[in-house]
């Protein structure tokens, strides 16, 4: 009974404490080193699914989708990251983690130019709202 | 706010926003999601590490206040923990609900900021309402 919603509300939970986390520590640090104690940290963890997991890597993924997820984790966990926790540092937690999780715009955006997909009123009042709410956010004054 | 510093954060969004496609295109020939995000951290990881240690920062890890190496690897265990919820909850419900539910973490940072940063930040009105906004946008994009 609602296993999943909760499960995805804790995914939520995970991902906003983490500015949280980063902020405190920046001040006495620098977002490469939160980088990679953050990926050091997780090793375990991965480990655990590959030895966890019922089939071999080798034999449940071809090369090319291992190209395409190491792809992207270079542009998530890797670069986004390291970016993410500069823009915190810079702007703090509050103020630049809305900012990240603008993404679905230039995913949408993309996919309107290079796809040539169809606008639909949702999407369009999706990005109103988006680019409202970075206007509003950006348009004030730094406190 | 200086418009400088919505460089940052903006790039972070724009690196996220190619990993949907990107996993899409690798989930195509192995549909492993869990082995698949374990793949892409390994290689942030091996990337990032092979980078920080070749720019000779070795040193950097060892020079900070041990709270902030936890801190920082608890960011990480964090975000490796939210993928995690994430998968599992879309054993239950279908992406569709599962991705609105996620984009409430800008609403979990603001909550967090206010209690928990209260020295480091003040939250204004504007934060407020474009971080609602930002939310509802993504919701409407991504739902």
């Amino acid at each position: 009974m609602f296993y999943g919603e909760c499960l995805a509300l804790t995914a939520a939970l995970f991902w906003g404490s983490i500015p949280i986390l980063v902020r405190k520590g920046l001040p006495h640090s620098n977002a490469s080193v939160a980088v990679v104690l953050g990926l050091l940290a997780s090793v375990p963890l991965l480990a655990a699914v590959f030895f966890l997991h019922p089939r071999w890597v080798a034999q449940a993924v071809t090369p090319q989708a291992a190209l395409w997820f190491s792809a992207c984790g270079i542009t998530g966990p890797c670069l986004g990251r390291l970016f993410n926790y500069i823009g915190v540092a810079r702007l703090g937690a509050a103020r630049a983690t809305p900012l990240i999780n603008v993404s679905p715009l230039f995913t949408t955006v993309l996919a309107l130019v290079f796809l040539r997909e169809q606008i639909t009123l949702k999407v369009a009042l999706g990005i109103l709202s988006l680019v409202a709410g970075i206007a509003v956010l950006t348009g004030q004054k730094r406190a | 706010m200086n418009v400088k510093d919505l460089f940052y954060p903006l790039l972070a969004a724009l690196c996220y926003s190619t990993n949907p496609v990107m996993v899409k295109l690798g989930l195509r020939s192995s549909n492993e999601p869990l082995l698949g995000a374990a793949i892409g951290m390994t290689a942030s990881t091996v990337v990032y590490l092979v980078y920080f240690l070749g720019a000779g920062r070795t040193r950097e890890l060892f020079t900070i206040p041990q709270w902030v190496g936890w801190y920082f690897a608890a960011s990480g265990l964090c975000s490796t923990l939210g993928v995690f919820s994430f998968f599992a909850s879309l054993q239950y419900i279908p992406a569709a609900v599962v991705a609105p539910l996620t984009a409430a973490a800008p609403l979990v940072t603001l909550i967090l900021s206010h209690f928990l940063l209260k020295e480091m930040e003040r939250i204004t009105r504007a934060d407020i309402v474009g971080t609602i906004l930002i939310v509802l946008g993504v919701v409407l994009l991504v739902g």
